[in-house]
C-alpha cells in the first residue's frame, strides 16, 4: 500500500486539532450571550472551513 | 382541498420528479460492479458535495436537532459544529490519500481498503458484518421517523407510510445505483436546504418579528439557551467524540471518497459539504432557539419541528414535509447501497470464486434484502430500536484506529481485529449496563480502548511488511 507523507499533513494536522480542542474547551469558558459561546463556535467554524479552504487551494497549486 | 390530500399530492409529486431523475441516470449507467456501488468514479463534484451532504444528514436535523437546541441551546450547535470540523480535517487532510489509493487497487468499498492494506479477507469480512449489525438498526429509525411523520401529517398508518418509504428508497437504490442515488440525492439535498431556509424566513418574520428582534429576544427572554453548559459536558464529549469520525467510520460516507471523477472534483465535494454543512447547521440552530420563544413547555422535543408546521401556511409545511422525507431517503438509500455492496464485494466476492456478472447480480438482490430487513426492523419496538440506533454511532468508532493504521507501518492485522471486536464489545457492555466509569460515555470509552488495543498490539507484534 502507497504511503501517506505524514511530513506533508504534520503542520495543518496540528492547526486542525488546536481548531479542534478550542470548540470542546473554550465555549464552556464563555458567557451566556450571542458575544459569548455562540459567536465562538460560529466565527471558529468559518475559520476552519477557510483554512481547510486554503489547503486545499495550496494542494492544488503543488 | 384537505391539509391530507396536499401532502400526499405534494409527495407523489416529488416521488415522480425523484423517478424521472433515476431514470435519466439509469440511461448512463454502464455495466459492472464498478458502475453500480461507484459509479465508475466518474461523479462530477457538484453531484459528488451534493450527495455526500445528502448522505450526511439524515432527519436528525430537522427533528432531532431542532429539539435538542430546544432543550439544551447552543450546547446542541457547539456539538454540531464541531462534528463538521472534524469531518473537515478528515476530509481535508485524508481524502486525497484514500481517493489515490482506492482508484489505484481497485477498490469499491471501504472494507476492502482495509482487506488490501492489511492483507487479509477475513478483516474486510468482519468489518462488513460488523457495520451491517450497527447500521440496521439506525437504518430502520430513519424509516420510523418518516413512519411517524407520515402518520401525524397525512394520516395513512404508521405501517403503510413505512411501506411506501421501502418501495421510494427501493425505486431510487436498485434502478441504476450509485449514479441514481447520487443524483435523486443532489435533488434532496436541495429541497432539504430550501425548505429549511424558506421555513427559517417564516418563522423570523411572522413569528419574532425579524431577525435583529430574534437575537434580542433570545438574549433577553431565554439566556439560558446561549449558556455553552446547558449540556452536560460528559454529554456533550458522549455525542460530540464519535461524530467527530463520523467520516471515516461510517461506510455510506467513507465510500463518497471513492466516487469523484479526479481529485479537483474531490476538492469541490468538500468545499461543497463544508458549505451546505455550516449553513444547514446554523438554520436549524436558529430554529431550535425560535421554536422555544415560539411554543413554550413542549415535554416530547422531537415534536418540536411538527408543532411548528402546524403553524404554518400548508405550502410550506408540505414544503418542509418534503425536505424531512428527502433527507431520510437520500440517508437510507445510500446505507443500503454501501452494505449491498461490501457483502457483494468483501463477502460474496471474497470467498467465492464467481464472475462480475454473478456478483453485480448478488449485489442488486442484497438491496431489497437489507431495506427489508430494516423495514421489519422498523415495525419492531421503538424505544429498543432507538437505543440500538444510538449505541451504532458509537460502536462504529471500533473501525477508526484500523483506518488510521493504514497510514501507521507497524499496522497489524491481529490489532486491527482485536481493537474492531474489543471496541464493538466496550461499547455494547458500558451502553447495556448503563455503567459509565468516570462519567464517560461508551463512544468515548470505545475509540480509547480500541486505540490502546490497536497500538499495543501492532507494536507487540513484529513491524508489518509494506507491499
Amino acid at each position: 500500500m502507497d504511503k501517506i507523507d505524514l511530513n506533508l499533513i504534520k503542520k495543518p494536522l496540528i492547526i486542525f486539532l488546536i481548531f479542534i480542542i478550542s470548540s470542546l474547551t473554550v465555549p464552556f469558558l464563555l458567557p451566556a450571550a450571542f458575544f459569548g459561546a455562540y459567536l465562538f463556535w460560529v466565527v471558529l467554524s468559518l475559520a476552519v472551513i477557510l483554512y481547510g479552504l486554503l489547503i486545499i487551494a495550496g494542494g492544488e497549486q503543488k | 382541498m384537505s391539509r391530507t390530500s396536499i401532502m400526499l399530492w405534494g409527495l407523489l409529486v416529488w416521488f415522480l420528479l425523484g423517478c424521472i431523475v433515476s431514470y435519466l441516470a439509469r440511461r448512463r449507467t454502464g455495466p459492472g460492479i464498478a458502475e453500480y456501488f461507484i459509479a465508475n468514479r466518474t461523479i462530477g463534484g457538484f453531484i459528488s458535495a451534493m450527495t455526500y451532504s445528502a448522505t450526511t444528514y439524515s432527519t436528525f436535523m430537522m427533528v432531532g436537532l431542532v429539539g435538542m437546541t430546544y432543550s439544551v441551546g447552543i450546547s446542541a450547535m457547539g456539538f454540531e459544529l464541531t462534528y463538521l470540523m472534524g469531518t473537515i480535517l478528515l476530509l481535508v487532510l485524508f481524502a486525497p490519500y484514500f481517493w489515490t489509493i482506492a482508484k489505484k487497487y481497485n477498490c469499491i468499498s471501504p472494507m476492502e481498503l482495509l482487506s488490501k492494506a492489511y492483507q487479509s479477507r477475513s478483516l474486510g469480512a468482519i468489518a462488513t458484518l460488523f457495520s451491517m449489525l450497527m447500521l440496521i438498526p439506525y437504518m430502520s429509525v430513519q424509516f420510523t421517523g418518516i413512519g411517524y411523520l407520515l402518520e401525524t401529517l397525512t394520516g395513512i398508518p404508521y405501517r403503510v407510510s413505512v411501506f411506501i418509504t421501502l418501495i421510494i428508497i427501493l425505486v431510487f437504490t436498485l434502478w441504476a445505483g450509485m449514479r441514481s442515488v447520487a443524483w435523486t440525492d443532489c435533488l434532496q439535498s436541495i429541497i432539504m436546504l430550501v425548505s429549511s431556509l424558506l421555513l427559517l424566513y417564516y418563522v423570523m418574520n411572522h413569528f419574532m418579528g425579524g431577525v435583529g428582534q430574534f437575537f434580542k429576544i433570545i438574549q433577553a427572554e431565554h439566556t439560558e439557551l446561549l449558556a455553552a453548559n446547558k449540556m452536560s459536558y460528559q454529554r456533550f464529549l458522549g455525542l460530540t467524540v464519535p461524530w467527530l469520525f463520523f467520516a471515516l467510520t461510517n461506510p455510506q460516507v467513507a465510500q463518497r471518497m471513492f466516487i469523484p471523477k479526479d481529485q479537483r472534483s474531490l476538492k469541490t465535494m468538500i468545499i461543497g459539504f463544508a458549505v451546505f454543512g455550516f449553513i444547514y447547521t446554523l438554520i436549524v440552530i436558529h430554529l431550535g432557539l425560535a421554536a422555544r420563544h415560539i411554543i413554550p413547555e413542549v415535554n416530547n422535543t422531537d415534536m418540536i419541528t411538527p408543532l411548528i408546521l402546524e403553524k404554518t401556511p400548508i405550502m410550506l409545511a408540505l414544503i418542509v414535509f418534503l425536505g424531512i422525507v428527502a433527507a431520510s431517503v437520500s440517508t437510507i438509500n445510500s446505507i443500503i447501497l454501501t452494505l449491498s455492496s461490501m457483502c457483494t464485494v468483501d463477502l460474496y466476492g471474497q470467498f467465492f470464486e464467481v464472475d462480475e456478472k454473478t456478483k453485480l447480480m448478488f449485489g442488486k438482490i442484497m438491496v431489497p434484502v437489507i431495506a427489508v430487513l430494516a423495514f421489519l426492523f422498523s415495525l419492531g419496538k421503538f424505544g429498543i430500536i432507538v437505543e440500538l440506533s444510538v449505541m451504532s454511532s458509537a460502536g462504529l468508532l471500533a473501525l477508526a484506529p484500523s483506518y488510521f493504521g493504514i497510514f501507521w507501518h507497524k499496522r497489524d492485522l491481529t490489532a486491527a481485529l482485536s481493537s474492531i471486536i474489543t471496541g464493538g464489545l466496550v461499547t455494547v457492555i458500558t451502553y447495556f449496563t448503563g455503567y459509565y466509569p468516570l462519567g464517560i460515555w461508551p463512544g468515548v470509552w470505545c475509540i480509547i480502548v480500541s486505540t490502546i488495543v490497536f497500538i499495543a498490539i501492532s507494536l507487540l507484534k513484529s513491524p508489518y511488511k509494506n507491499v
